[in-house]
Order: C-alpha cells, then sequence, then structure tokens
C-alpha cells in the first residue's frame, strides 16, 4: 500500500501544483492577456468579431484593397496571427536623400485588389505601381499577438537602446525611425508607424479600403482620384466605436507563451546572448505606465529593440520615413515557434536561413553563429524555436 | 481637403497620452489638439476666437517647397496610409526656425514642421509655420 501512494505521488503533486503556487495556465494564441478587467475582455471580444468580419463593396470594401477582412491576413493558428499573403509596397529615395513614399502616386501600400466597379470603370485588377519608385519591397504578415505590450514601451526606453553614432564602437548603431510628424515610430517592418491605434486605422484604409474617423479619405488609384460612384458607401465607412473594438482586440491579444525549454535550449540562449545576437534583439523590454492595468509595468520578452538597423545591401528594398532601404528595425522574435517563414519578406524558409542573411550592422554576430559547431548551432535553433 | 487635414491631423494626439480602447471622439480631439499645439506659438493679432476654431494645427514634413514658391506640399495620415495635402503661404506668413525668422524659400523637404492653417474655398492657407527640431536622434 505504501508504494502504491509514493507512486502516485508525483501525479498529486502535478495536479494541486498550479492552486498551490497560485500558477496561471500559459496564454495560448488568441487569448486575451491575464489581468484585463470584464469591460476590456468584453472589448477584445467585440473586436475579435470586428477583424473576423468579412467587407464587401456594399459595406464599404476597397474600391482598392488587399483583403476583405483583418483575418484574412492574421489568421494562423488562430485570428490575430500570421498570415500567408504577401503585398507590395513601393517608395522613392529621392537624389536629395529623402524618402518619397509615393502618397501621391498611391503609395507606400500598393493594393493588390479591386472591387467588380473599380474593375468596370478603369480596366484594372490591381493598382499599379508608380513609375517613380526606385524601391519596391515584399512584405509578409506578421502575427499581431502581444503588440498592446509593445505599443506600451515608452518612446525613453526604446531610444535608451539607440547608438546612431556607434559611441560603444561594437559595430551596432541602431536608430529610431520617426512618422512624418517627427513622432518616434516602432510598428512596421520600418518602424514607421509610432502607436497601435494607428497602425489599426491606417490598416483599414490601406489593407481594405475601410475609411474611418482618422482617415476619412480613400486611397488614390496610382495617384488618380477614385472615379465616381465607384464607392457608393459614404465616409467615413466604419465609425469610431468599431475601430476601438479592433483596437482592443489587437492591444489585449496576449503575447505567445514560449515553449518548455530544456537543457540543449537553455544552452541556446546562453549562445544567443554570447554571439552578440541579443545585441539588437533585446530579450525583454519593459512597458511603461499605462491606463490599462495588464498592460503596466511589465515585461515583454519580445527580442527586439524597435530601432532601425543596417542589414545590408542584399536585403535592401524600400526607404520609409528616416528609414534607408537597407535598414529595419530588429524583428521581435516572440511567437517564432509559430511562424514558418522568416525575415520581413518571407524569403528565409528556415531560422538558421534567416541568421545567415544578416549583413551589415549583423554581420559580427552571423559570422559568430557561422564559427559555431554543430551541436552549438542546433542548440540555439533549439533556444529560437522555443520563442 | 481641409476636412481631410482635421481629420488626420488627430495622428499626433497621442502626444496627449490618452491610449485607452474607449477614445475621444475625433472632432473633439482634433480641437484638443489645436489647443495643445497652438499653445506654444504667439497667434496673430487680428486672430480671434472665432478664427482659431475654423483652423488648425498640422505637425507635418516637408515633402516639396520649390524656391520662390508659395506652396508647399505636406505628407500626413495614419499609420502606412498617407496622403500629401498641399498649403499656400504667402510672403507676409511668420515662419520660425530656432527662434528666428525664416524665409518660405529656406524650407527644406524632410523638415518637420508645425503649421497653422486654415481651410478655404481656394485651398488651405498657412497662417504661421514653426520649423520643428528632432533631437540628435536623427
Amino acid at each position: 500500500v505504501k508504494r502504491g501512494w509514493v507512486s502516485l505521488l508525483p501525479a498529486v503533486i502535478l495536479a494541486v501544483s498550479p492552486a498551490l503556487t497560485g500558477c496561471r495556465k500559459a496564454p495560448r494564441p488568441g487569448d486575451p492577456l491575464p489581468g484585463l478587467t470584464e469591460e476590456q475582455r468584453n472589448l477584445f471580444q467585440a473586436g475579435r468579431k470586428v477583424a473576423a468580419r468579412e467587407f464587401t463593396p456594399e459595406t464599404g470594401l476597397g474600391p482598392l484593397f488587399n483583403a476583405p477582412s483583418c483575418g484574412e491576413c492574421h489568421e494562423e493558428p488562430v485570428l490575430g496571427g500570421r498570415g500567408d499573403e504577401v503585398e507590395t509596397h513601393v517608395a522613392r529615395l529621392r537624389p536629395d536623400g529623402v524618402c518619397d513614399p509615393l502618397a501621391d502616386k498611391g503609395g507606400p501600400v500598393i493594393q493588390q485588389h479591386v472591387t467588380p466597379a473599380l474593375h468596370q470603370a478603369l480596366g484594372i485588377d490591381s493598382e499599379p505601381v508608380p513609375e517613380e519608385a526606385t524601391g519596391r519591397a515584399v512584405r509578409t504578415s506578421p502575427d499581431l499577438f502581444g503588440f498592446g505590450l509593445l505599443d506600451a514601451v515608452s518612446d525613453e526606453t526604446i531610444l535608451s537602446y539607440a547608438d546612431p553614432e556607434d559611441r560603444n564602437k561594437d559595430g551596432i548603431s541602431g536608430r529610431p525611425n520617426r512618422f512624418v510628424d517627427g513622432r518616434l515610430g516602432r510598428f512596421g517592418r520600418k518602424a514607421f508607424v509610432p502607436t497601435l491605434l494607428e497602425f489599426v486605422e491606417g490598416a483599414f484604409v490601406a489593407e481594405q479600403g475601410i475609411t474611418n474617423p482618422a482617415m476619412p479619405t480613400e486611397e488614390l488609384v496610382g495617384g488618380a482620384p477614385i472615379p465616381p460612384g465607384v464607392d457608393p458607401v459614404p465616409e467615413p465607412e466604419i465609425d469610431a466605436e468599431t475601430v476601438a473594438a479592433a483596437d482592443a482586440f489587437v492591444r489585449f491579444l496576449a503575447p505567445p507563451a514560449p515553449l518548455r525549454r530544456a537543457r540543449e535550449g537553455k544552452r541556446g540562449e546562453a549562445l544567443f546572448a554570447r554571439i552578440g545576437c541579443a545585441a539588437c534583439h533585446v530579450p525583454v523590454l519593459k512597458t511603461g505606465d499605462n491606463p490599462v492595468r495588464a498592460l503596466r509595468y511589465k515585461g515583454v520578452a519580445a527580442y527586439t529593440d524597435l530601432l532601425l538597423h543596417d542589414m545590408g545591401p542584399d536585403l535592401a528594398d524600400i526607404c520609409l520615413g528616416l528609414a534607408t532601404p537597407s535598414e529595419f528595425r530588429t524583428e521581435p522574435l516572440m511567437g517564432l515557434h509559430l511562424m514558418t517563414v522568416f525575415l520581413h519578406d518571407g524569403r528565409a524558409k528556415t531560422i538558421e536561413e534567416a541568421i545567415l542573411l544578416h549583413g551589415s550592422e549583423g554581420t559580427a554576430a552571423r559570422d559568430r553563429f557561422r564559427a559555431l559547431d554543430s551541436s552549438e548551432r542546433a542548440a540555439l535553433d533549439k533556444f529560437l524555436g522555443s520563442l | 481637403v481641409g476636412q481631410s487635414i482635421l481629420g488626420m491631423a488627430r495622428t499626433v494626439l497621442s502626444l496627449s497620452g490618452e491610449e485607452a480602447p474607449v477614445r475621444l471622439g475625433a472632432m473633439a480631439r482634433t480641437v484638443l489638439l489645436a489647443g495643445l499645439l497652438v499653445s506654444p506659438m504667439q497667434a496673430p493679432a487680428t486672430a480671434g476666437p472665432a478664427e482659431l476654431t475654423v483652423s488648425g494645427t498640422l505637425q507635418t514634413i516637408v515633402r516639396s517647397s520649390k524656391a520662390g514658391s508659395v506652396e508647399i506640399g505636406v505628407l500626413t495620415g495614419i499609420g502606412h496610409a498617407l496622403r500629401v495635402v498641399k498649403c499656400t503661404a504667402e510672403p507676409a506668413t511668420p515662419i520660425m526656425r530656432k527662434g528666428k525668422s525664416a524665409r518660405l524659400a529656406d524650407l527644406q523637404a524632410g523638415e518637420i514642421l508645425r503649421m497653422r492653417y486654415r481651410p478655404s474655398a481656394e485651398g488651405n492657407r498657412a497662417l504661421e509655420i514653426e520649423v520643428v527640431s528632432l533631437g540628435d536622434d536623427r
């Protein structure tokens, strides 16, 4: 009888330990942040419906658009996740060094689809790429998990990692991007957009052709106004409450819980720091004060500094704001285990391939990675695959 | 276009620090923004409260400014949805850079401006312009 009790002991401990320690189950992809109020959870659920909603031309879709719903591009493994769609962005780097996002020619986002009415009026199937563009970029759809926490990181925290003149001589010179009004940017592959709300508001227009109170005008069609009669829904096509709900859905999505790390993964974590990856992929950012308690003074294991770094000519595509064609925001690595393709355009099919494509500021870390033996590389891969 | 500027100008509002999911209406925020941004600038002696209510303030980047031209193209928008807005300025439009008076022809593409404007039937008129310094992190 004694032996029987002893053999049951581990199971009993496992069963009662969450209750004893107060541990919460790790959030699954698509879950809301822990610690939200009931009102915030309700808004999150309302926003989930907005994100899943398929718009039609009769409800405001287009006339230029990339997708009829948020969920079309943010769907894997659940709503709010990554997508397999890729889109085209363009810009013109002028001879005087100023970046022109070609807004008066329909840029920087080039819509891949048009409504039947616009097709009938202009005979086009997608927005034309402006001939003035000096760069053309391919962009994958990232997952949105944990973005509310990134939004809650203070500007001061981000700027504390900047070293534009590389004063510490480590070969890494992160610098901030700025939006058109001079505010610090942080969202998007070029860290151009300052806040999550603006990212959501802008995406409704640029991705779905859904005007809203923040942006009550439609995209131009390659620089020309939309022909009369093809967009009969009055502007704005959605109201502020709808935008607020969509914003709440994205803002309150919990960051993906990392996978459990065994000894090899822990060894990889140490290697990640040792070879210099953590200089740009800062493991944890701390959020600042925030009206939402669940976002206030939290650590977010995002593995980014939200700054621009030069990645070398092989990855270069478009300028945006202050970002040169070869500068990209350090891509957050949280949720890496949910990704199937890597880098801003999805060209890397494995994590190792993505590392080997790092250039310029990433060269030293890449070369140290190359110098690792196979077991060390496997350990690093194990660690990154757990994020 | 004037209406568009009013809608777009609220991008700057996050400076007020309001981040809660339930937000102020766009118009209320625009008015608040105008108040926030106009306050450090000296209002023209002729500008009364009624005039200010139909004006707005926009902080944005100069897209184009040809020497001798009175038209400034500025870039504005939300997120990746960007728009070009044109404003006309007159030789008498006050322009300040680092506390000193500047000329319209001195404005450079890529500079950030804080501009008080008034929509009119002829387009947007710049009433007052201040070149904004971004600090040394650029």
